[in-house]
């Protein structure tokens, strides 16, 4: 059935002020980090056709870590954690665990003066729970596997630019996501393409507006991968962010996230309005 | 200093995935033994719901001392990757569960194949439905019409 996917049910990540899919890289051990947590309880959702089904509701809540350091001022590592993630629905008991770790290494080719372009390769492990099954309150022998993790490795190859007007900037990438395989199955691969605004408007507070869409390489060729692993989800999403710098290092961010049948329509995804808050160090 | 912070990031993460249980495991309800002279009363096929599929035989009719039974045929398929899958018989192509007079709960299974439920008493004729239920989700996998 059902992906979150997942997000889709496994999760859908979005950094708040960093510079994960823009022309930027850290200068030479420079730092960002972000701890925030994620909550999404949606009961919409769009199977691999793109139908909209009424379930009961689903609920995934994410502790995530976020972070850059840059190596040189052209080499940046970056980690995303999903430290915890509790999946449930409302009929079913709560299952928690790490999600999939990914880290990448951002690269800037060029810069011709306010106009940086980076290339990035970002392995993703999976070291979150493969399976984790929840059992229904009414009865117990009733289970759903809500995995927070995929359990597959794959790869994603960001290729992204910037340009910087004083207080405003905008940012665009294309990536491509190489999948592998679970128990002998193949993932389809994935590709994604996006473009992002930002602006000071007063002092220590920024704000920016993003828009992404998720294309797949063809339909999920098995259902044991569709739902549970999130193969082949597709969607348009589109966020607003704030993020306000209340000491030389420390700031406060906030995210609102929610999509359309734009660009990519949703298939094989939950979807519903989606809030996240962290907290920022940046050096 | 901040290399190290990473490291220790990372290896915390590693250090607790590889801790956790991925499975819990539980046992079907379902128990019943294939029932021998089965006598069809009715029979339908498998139609798909929601994009998920299942497909397969649904049969009901009696055994040899008379006993009503619900039969999937061990050409039933549906997608066990989420979990479980309740088998229903209802009145209802769509199952209302808020409607209790409306369906028979016959078992939760989590395998493919051949399957008998026995009812406790005979259905009235307007039970025509077998339905394959996500029950977590409260959605349908699919829908066979006895006739």
């Amino acid at each position: 059935m059902l992906r979150i996917l997942f997000i889709c049910l496994l999760a859908i990540v979005l950094p708040v002020f960093s510079n994960a899919q823009s022309g930027w890289t850290r200068k030479k051990n420079g730092f960002f980090g972000k701890l925030d947590f994620s909550h999404l309880s949606a009961e919409k959702y769009y199977n691999p056709l793109g139908d909209e089904v009424k379930t009961t509701v689903f609920q995934q809540s994410t502790l995530n870590f976020y972070g850059e350091y840059g190596l040189t001022d052209r080499l940046t590592a970056i980690v995303h954690a999903p430290i915890l993630r509790r999946n449930a629905y409302e009929t079913t008991e709560a299952v928690f665990g790490p999600g999939d770790l990914k880290l990448e290494l951002k690269y800037r080719l060029f810069q011709k003066k306010d106009y940086p372009v980076t290339i990035s390769i970002a392995p993703e492990i999976p070291t979150g729970r493969k399976n984790a099954f929840a059992q229904n309150k009414n009865n117990p022998a009733e289970r759903i596997n809500l995995p927070t993790g995929d359990g597959e490795f794959n790869v994603w190859t960001t290729l992204a630019a910037s340009k910087s007007f004083g207080k405003k900037y905008i940012s665009g990438f294309g990536a491509y996501n190489f999948r592998t395989k679970y128990d002998g199955l193949a993932f389809r691969d994935l590709y994604q393409f996006g473009i992002e605004g930002g602006w000071s408007p007063v002092k220590k507070l920024w704000v920016n507006a993003k828009l992404r869409a998720q294309f797949s390489n063809g339909k999920s060729q098995h259902p044991a991968l569709s739902f549970v692993r999130g193969d082949a989800t597709t969607y348009t999403l589109a966020s607003a962010e704030a993020f306000y710098k209340f000491s030389k290092n420390w700031g406060a961010a906030a995210t609102f996230l929610t999509g359309g049948n734009w660009v990519a329509p949703f298939k094989n995804i939950y979807i519903a309005p989606y809030f996240s808050i962290g907290v920022v160090y940046e050096k | 200093m901040k290399i190290k912070l990473l490291v220790s990031t990372f290896t915390f993460l590693l250090a607790f995935s590889a801790c956790k249980k991925d499975e819990t495991t539980v046992p079907p309800i379902d128990n019943n033994p294939p029932t021998a002279n089965f006598t069809v009363k009715k029979t339908g096929t498998f139609v798909k719901a929601n994009g998920y599929s299942t497909s397969g035989t649904a049969q009901l009719g009696t055994d040899e001392k008379g006993e009503n039974i619900v039969r999937l045929k061990d050409d039933f398929k549906t997608t066990f990757a989420t979990g479980s899958v309740t088998i229903y018989l209802s009145k209802n192509q769509n199952l209302k569960l808020a409607d209790a007079a409306s369906f028979i709960n016959l078992a939760v299974i989590n395998t493919n194949g051949l399957h008998d439920f026995k009812l406790s008493a005979a259905p009235t004729d307007d039970f025509n439905f077998v339905i394959s239920w996500c029950a977590p989700a409260g959605i349908q996998f699919g829908m066979a019409e006895l006739k």
